[in-house]
C-alpha cells in the first residue's frame, strides 16, 4: 500500500519528512516499518532519500556556525538586562590580538588581509582601528546587535570604540571575546590553540556560546585545542604586542623556537643542519632586518647561516 | 495488625491488606526492582505502578506481599523489553542517516561556497528555527526534550525541523 504522505509534495518533501521523522529520537515501530516501505517502493523514493540524508550528514561541519549565531541571539537578548551599564562608560577602547592557523587561500575572500612581513592598521567603520600583524586575515560582519569581526588568520590588536548597546565581538574558531569597554588581546595558533592578552579593563570570554570567564587588564588565557580548562598566564605587553612597531621580542625561548617566531615574519624556511643545543636565547629583531637577526642568534650559539636562496637558510 | 503511623485502624479487609503489605515491603520492593531496571527512580516508578495493578486486579489475593512482586517482576520485565525495543529503533533510525560507506566524500561534505551559501541560510533561520535544529542536529536531543527546553509543542520542533532542513537544502548543486 502506497504511503499517504507519497500522494502528497513530491519525493524530496516526503524525504525531508521521514529525514526529520528519523532524527526526532522518537519513531515507533509502526512509523519505521512505514518509512521502510515507503523507502523500498521506488527508486524515486530511496535516491531522494538519499539526497536528503547525505545532505544531513553534510550539516556536520556547520555546527560552528550555528553555534555562533546561537550564541549571537542570546548576547543580544542578554543585553536587556544591562549588564553593560554596571560596568560604566569610563573605558573607551578594547584591544585584541588574535594569532589563528595558516590557511593559504583564506586570504584572498577575507575584507581584510596582510603579506607576510606587513604590519597594518585598518581604521574601521565604527570608529574602532585593527591592528593586523604579519600574514592576517579577517572579515567584518557588522549589524546593528552587534559589531562581528571573524579572525580568519594571523594575529590583530583591535582598538574598540565604546558602543555598549552594539558589542564588538570577536571570534576566533570555537572561542569568542566580548568587549566590554577595556582593551585585549586574543591569539590562535597552531592546531587552533587560541591566546587571549587583555591589556586594559574588561572582557567575556565565551566557548561554543557560552560565557565561561571574565579576563581583566594584565590577564592572559591560553584555550589550548581539544583542551576544556583555559589556562591562565601573565604577559608584558611591550614584548607581546612589540609586533605593532614592527619589532620582535625573543626572550627565554630555544634558537629552534626563535626560528619558528621569525618565519611568521617572512617567507621561506630554516632547516636545522645540527640539532641545536636547548640554550635559551634572547633578542630584538626588526621586521626588515629578520635574516640578519637570525644570523646573529645563530653566531651567538656557534652556528654559522647558510642562506642557499632567499627562501631557504640553513643553519650548520 | 498494626495500625500506620496515627491512622485509625481500618477494618482488616482485600484493599487493606495489600496497602499494608505496600507499605511495609515499599523499601524491599524498590530494592528488588532498582536490581532488575538498574535506575532507583524507574524502581519507584515501577513499584508505585504495582501496587496500583494490583489494587485494580479485583482478585482475591492470598498473599499480597508475594502478589505485589510477582506484578512488578511482570511490569520490570516489560519495561526492559520496551527499553530494548527502542534501543533497537534509536540505532536503526541512526543507521538510515548515516550516508553508506561507498557514498562518494563531495556527496557528504559541504564544498567551500555550499558552505558559505549555507552560512548565510543559517544566520537568516529565525532565532527559534535555528535553536530547535541545533539541539536535534549536534546535540542529539530528541523532539521531546527540545519542545519541554524550549517551552514549545513538539508539532512545532518538528516543523522548525523540517523548515531549516528545507532551507538549508535550497539551490544546492544537484
Amino acid at each position: 500500500m502506497a504511503h499517504p504522505l507519497s500522494a502528497v509534495g513530491d519525493a524530496r518533501e516526503v524525504a525531508r519528512h521521514w529525514v526529520a521523522r528519523l532524527a526526532s529520537r522518537e519513531m515507533s515501530e509502526d512509523e519505521l516499518r512505514e518509512f521502510r516501505s515507503w523507502h523500498g517502493a521506488s527508486i524515486r523514493n530511496s535516491d531522494a532519500f538519499r539526497d536528503e540524508r547525505n545532505r544531513w550528514a553534510a550539516l556536520e561541519n556547520t555546527q560552528g556556525v550555528f553555534q555562533r549565531s546561537i550564541a549571537a541571539d542570546k548576547w543580544r537578548s542578554r543585553r536587556i538586562r544591562a549588564v553593560w551599564t554596571s560596568l560604566g562608560a569610563a573605558a573607551a577602547t578594547a584591544a585584541v590580538a588574535v594569532v589563528l592557523l595558516v590557511n593559504p587561500f583564506v586570504g584572498a575572500f577575507a575584507d581584510y588581509a596582510t603579506h607576510l612581513g606587513e604590519v597594518r592598521t585598518i581604521d574601521l567603520r565604527d570608529g574602532s582601528q585593527a591592528w593586523l600583524n604579519s600574514g592576517t586575515a579577517l572579515d567584518l560582519a557588522y549589524s546593528d546587535a552587534e559589531r562581528r569581526v571573524q579572525l580568519l588568520e594571523g594575529e590583530a590588536w583591535f582598538k574598540v570604540r565604546h558602543a555598549p548597546e552594539q558589542p564588538f565581538v570577536v571570534a576566533a574558531g570555537g572561542v569568542e571575546v566580548t568587549a566590554r569597554g577595556t582593551a585585549f588581546s586574543v591569539a590562535r595558533g597552531a592546531g587552533g590553540d587560541v591566546s587571549l592578552k587583555v591589556t586594559e579593563g574588561v572582557v567575556v570570554v565565551s566557548r561554543h556560546g557560552t560565557p565561561i570567564m571574565d579576563v581583566r587588564a594584565g590577564e592572559g588565557v591560553d584555550f589550548a585545542a581539544g583542551e576544556r580548562r583555559p589556562e591562565m598566564h601573565s604577559f608584558r605587553e611591550a614584548d607581546a604586542l612589540a609586533w605593532r612597531d614592527r619589532k620582535l621580542v625573543l626572550a627565554g625561548v630555544t634558537l629552534e623556537e626563535a626560528a619558528a617566531r621569525i618565519n611568521r615574519y617572512r617567507r621561506g624556511h630554516v632547516l636545522f643542519w645540527a640539532a641545536p643545543e636547548q640554550k635559551h636565547v634572547g633578542a630584538i629583531l626588526t621586521f626588515d632586518r629578520l635574516d640578519e637577526g637570525l644570523d646573529a642568534l645563530a653566531t651567538s650559539q656557534g652556528h654559522s647561516v647558510l642562506h642557499l636562496t632567499p627562501w631557504l637558510a640553513i643553519v650548520r | 495488625m498494626s495500625s500506620i503511623g496515627d491512622e485509625p485502624a481500618p477494618e482488616p479487609g482485600e484493599d487493606d491488606r495489600l496497602d499494608e503489605a505496600y507499605v511495609r515491603s515499599h523499601g524491599d520492593l524498590v530494592r528488588f526492582l532498582s536490581g532488575r531496571l538498574h535506575c532507583l527512580a524507574t524502581a519507584r516508578d515501577v513499584a508505585q505502578e504495582a501496587y496500583l495493578r494490583a489494587s485494580e486486579a479485583g482478585v482475591a489475593i492470598n498473599d499480597p506481599r508475594a502478589f505485589l512482586f510477582r506484578t512488578a517482576a511482570n511490569l520490570a520485565s516489560d519495561r526492559r523489553k520496551a527499553e530494548r525495543r527502542h534501543a533497537e529503533i534509536l540505532a536503526e533510525a541512526a543507521f538510515w542517516l548515516e550516508p553508506e560507506p561507498e557514498a562518494s566524500p563531495e556527496s557528504v561534505t559541504l564544498t567551500q561556497e555550499e558552505f558559505a551559501r549555507v552560512s548565510r541560510v543559517i544566520e537568516r533561520l529565525p532565532p527559534r528555527c535555528r535553536e530547535v535544529f541545533y539541539l536535534n542536529r549536534f546535540e542529539g536531543l530528541s523532539q521531546s526534550e527540545i519542545a519541554e527546553r524550549l517551552g514549545i509543542s513538539k508539532t512545532a520542533v518538528e516543523k522548525n525541523v523540517r523548515r531549516a532542513l528545507a532551507a538549508l537544502g535550497e539551490g544546492r548543486e544537484k
